[in-house]
């Protein structure tokens, strides 16, 4: 959380992490330029440098595309959920340099407008062996621009979180142009199989995260009750919510994050109001109830970011009986204070 | 996230794991294949039979001989690259006598020695195409007795 507009936002860690980034990067293309130089020391530079970024960037998007289900699975990987924007510009900007120097050896020594050219110079959407690929790359090009350009809390604050994540979502748009981009593509002229069967482990991988990610959190959906005003819910035993941890509850498909702490117990709504990460996977952190996925904060009591921060999200009646908690499954407004159910010892 | 962002991740993923594979699959089937007595098989590789014809193009750092043993029937197009061809995908095509794109020969990648089975031992000459750009890298003609 920041009050202040940052061009980048970076602390401590990001910049460790950062620094991550930048040594994997110059890691690849040294070993990149290395291999290819030794192995065929004609070839020229134009050539290293797209095949290079190309590389690299499908990568680095399959690492990024990794992330979000691997948090889901292990809480280990929620760190790099934290920092994975940063890892994503940086993808962008080396795509970047594969589109742009693809424009300028292929399209460039032409007498029209390069990008013109990108669109007009093969028109063969009929064929797959001749389909206009480098269009398809300079459409997930775009995307992977709108995505970085927006990648910031500014306009996150600014575009509304809907709109917001509705266009990071096109992230998937991208991968499977750039998937046809590859196949369409580079893959027509190439003739070891090494290269397809890479991109296709690549998607399997993916697939299989992704889905595993999405059974996960189906088998969690299926624990559901309908919303009443009156009944209050069963959840679990005191015993079973770690200390300035949370239980998650759902009700009509929505969850509810109930946390313990100082002996005490308050319930809010679970999605945070940044980017939707998951409240009652966080922890309790001087006496804030913080997103795992970026560090936004709620009071447990209310709800509400401490001042001068103004999200909030609902709250939830909570109640003990018997050691065991129950929980008025009725949202109330946001940011509403309940006092908390006190645990007798 | 929330019910509606899980859901809209699950079309997502659904949509990918049915179209990507279909064009994968079909994007690599699809490849035109060789005809089977121009392939660059191995056995025909490493043969060398006699030297027929040789026709350098050496601005272009390439080196063309045509090789043949009546014998064993074989008529072989050895191609050398001295220095690499700028373009990204370099294939070769026989070029035909209305100096049009003929049959399809084999594709050169790095510099090095390509021999390329032919049906004749003689060509009118050679293409070599690049496939991305579809434009004609460099054209030869060979000038027979």
């Amino acid at each position: 959380m920041g009050l202040n507009y940052q061009l980048v936002l970076w602390n401590k860690n990001k910049k460790v992490y950062d620094r991550f980034i930048l040594l994997f990067v110059l890691l690849y293309l040294l070993l990149f330029w290395g291999i290819t130089l030794i192995t065929n020391s004609n070839t020229s530079l134009e050539t290293l440098t797209i095949r290079s970024s190309g590389t690299l960037a499908i990568l680095l998007l399959h690492i990024i595309l990794s992330i979000g289900p691997l948090a889901r699975i292990n809480k280990k990987f929620l760190p790099l959920l934290y920092n994975r924007r940063h890892l994503g510009v940086s993808m962008f900007l080396i795509a970047l340099i594969h589109g742009g120097f693809s424009i300028f050896q292929f399209h460039m020594l032409g007498d029209v407008n390069p990008i013109y050219s990108v669109f007009t110079s093969n028109l063969d959407y009929s064929s797959l062996h001749d389909f206009p690929f480098q269009v398809l790359g300079f459409l997930a090009l775009l995307i992977l621009f709108a995505m970085a350009a927006t990648s910031h809390d500014f306009w996150l604050a600014n575009l509304s979180a809907k709109t917001w994540k509705t266009l990071h979502m096109l992230v998937y748009v991208a991968y499977a142009l750039i998937v046809s981009h590859v196949f369409l593509g580079a893959f027509q002229q190439e003739t070891s199989p090494y290269m397809p069967v890479l991109m296709g482990i690549g998607f399997v991988v993916l697939v299989i995260l992704h889905i595993s990610a999405g059974i996960k959190e189906v088998k969690k959906d299926k624990q559901t009750y309908e919303a009443s005003d009156e009944d209050w819910k069963y959840v679990c035993e005191i015993d079973e919510i770690e200390e300035d941890r949370a239980k998650i509850f759902i009700v009509d498909h929505e969850r509810i994050a109930i946390f313990k702490y100082e002996n005490k117990l308050s319930a809010i709504h679970n999605v945070c109001k940044h980017q939707g990460g998951p409240l009652g996977e966080g922890k309790i952190i001087d006496g804030c109830i913080t997103c795992p996925w970026h560090g936004y904060q709620y009071l447990p009591q209310n709800g509400q970011s401490p001042p001068p921060f103004t999200e909030k999200v609902a709250t939830y009646y909570v109640k003990i009986e018997d050691k065991k908690v129950y929980v008025l499954p009725k949202p109330l407004d946001e940011g509403t204070e309940v006092s908390p159910a006190i645990i007798e010892s | 996230m929330n019910a509606r962002l899980r859901k809209r991740h699950l079309i997502f993923w659904i949509l990918i794991l049915i179209i990507l594979p279909i064009i994968m699959i079909r994007a690599k089937i699809n490849i035109p294949q060789q005809p089977i007595e121009n392939k660059t098989y191995s056995k025909i590789n490493e043969q060398k039979p006699f030297l027929i014809k040789e026709s350098n193009d050496l601005k272009n750092g390439l080196k063309f001989n045509f090789r043949g043993e009546n014998k064993n029937q074989i008529s072989q197009l050895e191609v050398i690259l001295i220095k690499p061809l700028k373009d990204a995908s370099s294939t070769l095509f026989e070029l035909n006598y209305n100096d049009e794109k003929g049959t399809f020969i084999g594709e050169m990648n790095e510099t090095g020695v390509y021999r390329f089975p032919l049906k004749e031992q003689r060509l009118y000459g050679v293409l070599i195409f690049d496939e991305i750009k579809k434009d004609v890298v460099i054209k030869k003609v060979f000038q027979w007795d």
